[in-house]
């Protein structure tokens, strides 16, 4: 449906996206995640025509479209800021689009979908209000109704929900939701907020500095990412990092203490990927228990804090300097510098590689 | 020694109350976190206790000194902000010697000192580098590094991660709470951001409109807070809140007239409560979707819209009127849909006041 090509875009020395591809199947909804100054609002801004991309292409239902302006594009987009027409009210303002001499829409159609929309998101009552008077929330949904009642082919958002507060977030996340499955719109959605981002995506893409490391479903990024960034990202809370060098067959912590001892597959694979001797293990909170268990590799620390995050704890443990975190149930009856136990399998280890991040095992 | 006292604080701009009137004890090495929306007052509280700000009214004490009169530099605090607020041209080393050069350290002292904060934060080899040279992360360590070399009393930070990288941002709470309990100093940090409080804070001081809504640790304030507001705010997802009325027949009916069946005592309980409408809270950690009733006493109908993953954990989401509720799910996305029952544990039932939003 959307497709970039090898786009890239720099202003002055910053290189905002480089040779940036990817392709946004028909009906789904894409979601384009990383921190503030990755690359993607300009992702987004190239496919709506709003930037021109220094190379690559842009194309929309197959048809190169890289030097066709926005309003040829078919496309509909909502902004961090909203940007809407404060002098209108909220009925004239989701009404505008479609009252384009492009669009060429009749009055009672109009009608028809500005009130379908509306009821949707709960703010029929709102269309004699001028729009500088509604709230963050409904603001938001004005955005989006506006957005949406034009049945463009492709619907762009930036940071749609992001300046809302959390229950209203979590509450037009599933609205949200509910309107894609009902008018199975195309969108390409993008966020630096992790849980929305897993919440309405059906694929994610993880942008950073301008790269675009993998895109996947959010479960499979979950599983199985391919750098250390999608796994520092796609992770809430972010996963513990170990620095660790191999020697023989060990891979030590600070260069002395053994970590674990790598079976000889294991080694053949890293060997076959990289002769580099530093690396850097991921290893996800959930998969730390508390205690010791035979089988697993076991190792101590003290306790730093526990979090209580409501229905788990996270548990902060010094490990010889070095944060290791976990994630339990249980209530840790434990103070400040208290012995800690804690293990886990050899299994749930991700080897990512010091220089390039690259996962290895 | 530096408990922190606040009596009767109150800060006016003009005719705005920014703080107003609020009583707060702050013990020996206490974690504190001042959590609420923008403008609710907290960093207005943060700077008339680090003495930028001129208090319209009431007491700050430094254990048994008034410091109302005191300038900051003679506090004995130290203060990171949001932007760092470093010298970008200077070195590390340079930035974070500053304070002490100002008080006129000897270069030796001086010399152990910077090396023993940078090692603290495992930026001693940072020191010959340029701020301008470093990613944002390693400005804020630099700047902390800067705060704690001269072992203050209190420690105040204002929203010190929010200009961060979500990347840098995780690590960052781990640094500070790792130097807050190696120094043991009274740590004082503002944030509008309820997982940052509940991740940091030894105590939460929940505030709104100027005022103190509620104090308490983490534990207290996620499992019984004492109003709606503090309910809404703290926890991830929210907490659910069912509108209840007591119907003429000794029924109980949520908002949008679905009855509630409950256990006899908690029946009881609630038909026992002085208004006949009043609030239910419940954490969606503590209601289940079943299908089937088997046996338990405290449910209502609901039917799922579809089931959410947050943080590897399946929220069922359900609408009661047209207010979104969650729920726990055993299941994914083939739950969306479906319809069962909200099955609670009436251990986890909280009622509050649906005037004034107090608990009952």
């Amino acid at each position: 449906m959307l497709q970039l090509k090898n786009v890239s875009k720099s202003f002055g020395d910053v290189q905002a996206v480089s040779n940036l591809s990817l392709e946004i199947q028909e009906r789904e909804i894409f979601v384009l995640l990383g921190p503030t100054g990755a690359g993607k609002t300009t992702a987004l801004k190239i496919a709506a025509g709003l930037i021109k991309p220094d190379s690559g292409q842009v194309f929309i239902s197959a048809k190169d479209m890289t030097a066709i302006p926005p309003a040829f594009r078919d496309i509909s987009f909502v902004f961090e800021g909203y940007n809407l027409f404060h002098i209108y009210n909220v009925y004239d303002n989701i009404a505008f689009a479609l009252r384009s001499k492009l669009m060429q829409v009749d009055e009672a159609e109009i009608d028809k979908r500005v009130h379908a929309f509306s009821e949707e998101l709960h703010i029929e009552h709102l269309l004699d209000r001028p729009t500088g008077t509604l709230s963050g929330g409904e603001t938001q949904r004005v955005a989006l109704a506006r957005a949406l009642v034009r049945k463009a082919r492709l619907n762009l958002f930036d940071e749609p929900l992001s300046n809302l507060d959390l229950k209203l977030r979590e509450e037009l996340r599933v609205e949200f939701k509910e309107l894609h499955k009902k008018y199975h719109s195309t969108i390409f959605y993008v966020t630096h907020d992790h849980d929305s981002a897993v919440s309405v995506a059906d694929r994610i893409g993880i942008i950073y500095k301008g790269i675009l490391y993998q895109v996947d479903t959010p479960d499979n990024l979950l599983e199985n990412p391919n750098h250390i960034i999608v796994a520092t990202l796609i992770n809430y809370p972010t996963i513990n990092i170990l620095n660790c060098s191999l020697k023989d067959q060990s891979l030590l912590v600070n260069h002395q203490l053994p970590l674990v001892e790598l079976t000889s597959s294991k080694l053949d694979k890293i060997r076959s990927q990289t002769a580099e001797r530093d690396f850097q293990v991921g290893l996800k909170l959930k998969n730390v228990k508390l205690g010791k268990e035979q089988g697993n590799l076991n190792f101590s620390g003290r306790l730093l804090h526990t979090e209580y995050q409501g229905y788990n704890k996270v548990v902060n443990i010094d490990f010889e300097g070095m944060p290791i975190r976990l994630i339990t149930s249980e209530l840790i009856q434990l103070s400040y510098g208290d012995p800690v136990d804690f293990n886990f399998s050899a299994n749930d280890i991700f080897l990512f590689n010091k220089s390039s991040g690259m996962r290895i095992l | 020694m530096a408990q922190i006292r606040l009596e009767n604080l109150t800060k006016h701009y003009g005719k705005v109350k920014a703080v107003d009137e609020i009583n707060l004890e702050i013990k020996d090495n206490e974690f504190v976190v001042f959590l609420g929306p923008s403008g609710c007052g907290k960093t207005t509280t943060l700077r008339c206790v680090a003495g930028l700000e001129a208090v319209t009214g009431g007491n700050i004490y430094f254990g048994d000194r008034r410091v109302n009169d005191l300038e900051p530099a003679d506090r004995n605090i130290a203060m990171v902000f949001q932007h760092y607020a470093l010298y970008p041209h200077l070195k590390v080393h340079r930035n974070i010697s500053f304070p002490l050069k100002a008080e006129k350290m000897p270069p030796s002292e001086r010399e152990r000192k910077v090396k023993e904060v940078s090692e603290l934060l495992g930026i001693e080899n940072l020191l010959n580098r340029r701020i301008s040279e470093l990613p944002d992360g390693d400005k804020q360590k630099v700047a902390l590094a800067r705060a704690i070399v001269r072992t203050p009393e209190v420690l105040l930070l204002d929203e010190p991660l929010s200009a961060l990288d979500e990347v840098f941002r995780e690590q960052m709470r781990i640094e500070f709470l790792k130097i807050q309990k190696a120094l043991q100093v009274t740590t004082v940090y503002v944030t509008h951001d309820q997982r940052e409080a509940m991740m940091l804070a030894d105590k939460i001081v929940v505030m709104n409109d100027g005022k103190i809504v509620e104090t308490g640790n983490p534990q207290k304030l996620y499992e019984m807070p004492q109003n709606l507001f503090t309910g809404y705010f703290i926890g991830s997802p929210g907490m659910n809140f069912f509108n209840c009325r007591r119907k003429g027949s000794g029924a109980l009916a949520l908002d949008d007239g679905e009855t509630v069946s409950f256990s006899e005592t908690y029946r009881q309980k609630a038909l026992g409560l002085a208004t006949a409408e009043f609030v239910i809270g419940i954490r969606p950690e503590y209601l289940f979707f079943k299908q089937k009733i088997e046996g338990e006493s405290n449910y209502f109908k609901i039917k799922l819209v579809n089931v959410e993953r947050i943080h590897e954990i399946n929220y069922g989401n359900f609408y009661l009127g047209d207010r979104l509720y969650k729920c726990l799910v055993s299941g994914g996305a083939e739950f969306g849909g479906r319809e069962g029952f909200a099955v609670f544990n009436d251990q986890k039932i909280l009622f509050y006041d649906l005037a004034g939003g107090k608990i009952l």
